[in-house]
């Protein structure tokens, strides 16, 4: 079942970078777009073990990095560590689907910020672009937009395919 | 990470990055297949609903052009030389030989990278610059592989320098400061720069070899006096790259540099250096 999950996740997470590179770089309104990629991450740590979530989040970061030209580990690093926050806090997942799609925004917004962070170490000047505070605010909104739909969507979809939840995360969303 | 800094974007890194982009390259071209017509239609439709607003837009930006021809006396004469420049621009071989190509994917969230769908294939290769459908300068090609290649845009801190030279002959380097911003930065000014001058690459000849000449990379935004001989001032970009759908790159040079290693970014280099090697490009590409 381990390995199921890890696969579905994974295959979610290919389509989401798919997405995110072809669809969304013509939708972008105001100037952004939600960062499935990290979506499709927080879904899939939800369900996996806590190091299995966090080597999906690597190879999430990873694969948009391949398709960009950012240094191959930036993307990868901070989903990692978007993995990881999402791990230490999916007990708030199961206290209903408000705080759920808030927890979304608020590791959205942890991973963007340790990106632009890394970024900025790297060299990539990410803290210093004029659009980095609209960003920041527009793609945890979009994420949480999102995350209505998904959070319970991937619920019945993890369940009906890879059987019920763990016990550290029984209840349904 | 490290590595990937360390090697220049080259060896496995690259590899990996060719082949995972070889290989999303055409699910990228099928997804947008599908996607582009349903976002022209709703754009169409969101268009229409904000019509009027657009309408007083172009009415705010006709007036203010208006203002800026009153200041400027010698507005039109420059617009008509400009408007020769681009017309000569046009029937040279190089802009005739240029590749053109589709933007088909974007970087991740903070990763400002287009993705064409044009590579080494098509005579696309790293360090050639990019223009939009207007001619503008939009960036410049980082990476290519056999089908496609990435293209870091001017306003990207990754970008490299852009020497320009404004229209009172003053020499300056624009550089990206992220998300559609640029900066011009004239060393040892001895004249004031106005809003709204057109700032174009200052190349092949003299000290910058990285671009061809005379490419419109941006506008000044406000006007700036010097201030210990040193002008800082913000460039509005020519290039709209948020809606940005078809680009053409320019063969500048034809063929990678042989002295270069392998993903190394030449534009990098070439800006400080103006190497002597495009000197006998500008003459063969012209």
């Amino acid at each position: 079942m381990a390995s199921l999950r890890f696969l579905l996740s994974l295959v979610l997470v290919m389509v989401a970078a798919l997405v995110q590179t072809s669809v969304f770089h013509s939708i972008r309104p105001f100037g952004a777009s939600p960062d499935v990629v990290l979506l499709m991450v927080v879904v899939g740590a939800i369900w996996l073990k806590p190091e299995v979530a966090v080597l999906l989040g690597f190879l999430g970061g990873l694969l948009l990095d391949m398709l960009g030209s950012a240094p191959l580990g930036l993307s990868g690093l901070a989903f990692t560590v978007g993995a990881y926050v999402t791990v230490r806090s999916r007990d708030r997942f199961n206290y209903g689907l408000p705080v759920g799609v808030m927890t979304v925004g608020g590791i959205t917004l942890v991973m963007l910020v340790t990106n632009a962070l890394i970024g900025t170490l790297f060299g990539e000047g990410t803290l210093g672009n004029p659009d980095i505070i609209r960003t920041l605010l527009l793609v945890p909104m979009y994420n949480m937009v999102l995350a209505l739909g998904f959070l319970p969507l991937a619920d019945w979809l993890f369940s009906s395919v890879a059987g019920p939840r763990h016990t550290w995360s029984r209840s349904r969303l | 990470m490290t590595l990937d800094i360390r090697a220049s974007r080259g060896g496995l890194g690259a590899d990996l990055r060719n082949t995972a982009q070889v290989v999303v390259a055409p699910l990228q071209a099928a997804v947008n297949a599908v996607v582009t017509p349903v976002v022209s239609f709703s754009d169409g439709l969101s268009n229409l609903a904000g019509l009027r607003e657009e309408n007083q837009r172009l009415r705010n930006r006709i007036e203010s052009l208006e203002r800026e021809a009153a200041q400027v006396g010698h507005l039109e004469a420059q617009v008509s030389e400009l408007e020769t420049l681009l017309a000569l621009r046009l029937g040279e071989d190089l802009y005739q030989l240029a590749v053109s190509a589709e933007v088909t994917a974007r970087g991740g969230t903070l990763d400002p990278t287009l993705t064409i769908n044009r590579g080494t294939g098509d005579g696309v290769h790293p360090g050639q610059p990019v223009v939009d459908g207007q001619g503008a300068l939009i960036g410049l090609v980082s990476e290519a592989s056999e089908a496609g290649a990435n293209v870091i845009p001017i306003t990207s801190r990754r970008a490299p320098a852009v020497t320009v030279r404004l229209p009172d002959g003053q020499r300056g380097v624009v550089t990206g400061q992220g998300a559609g911003a640029l900066e011009l930065s004239i060393l040892e000014a001895s004249d004031p720069v106005e809003g709204g001058e057109l700032l174009v690459t200052y190349g092949p000849y003299g000290d910058s070899n990285a671009y061809p000449k005379d490419l419109d990379v941006g506008i000044v935004a406000e006007a700036a006096v010097p201030q210990f001989g040193i002008i800082s001032v913000r460039v509005e970009p020519m290039g709209d790259l948020e809606r940005l759908e078809y680009v053409a790159v320019i063969p500048w040079p034809s063929a990678p540099s042989p002295q270069l290693g392998d993903g190394e970014f030449p534009g990098l280099s070439e800006v400080g250096a103006g190497s002597a090697d495009r000197g006998g490009e500008t003459d063969a590409g012209t």
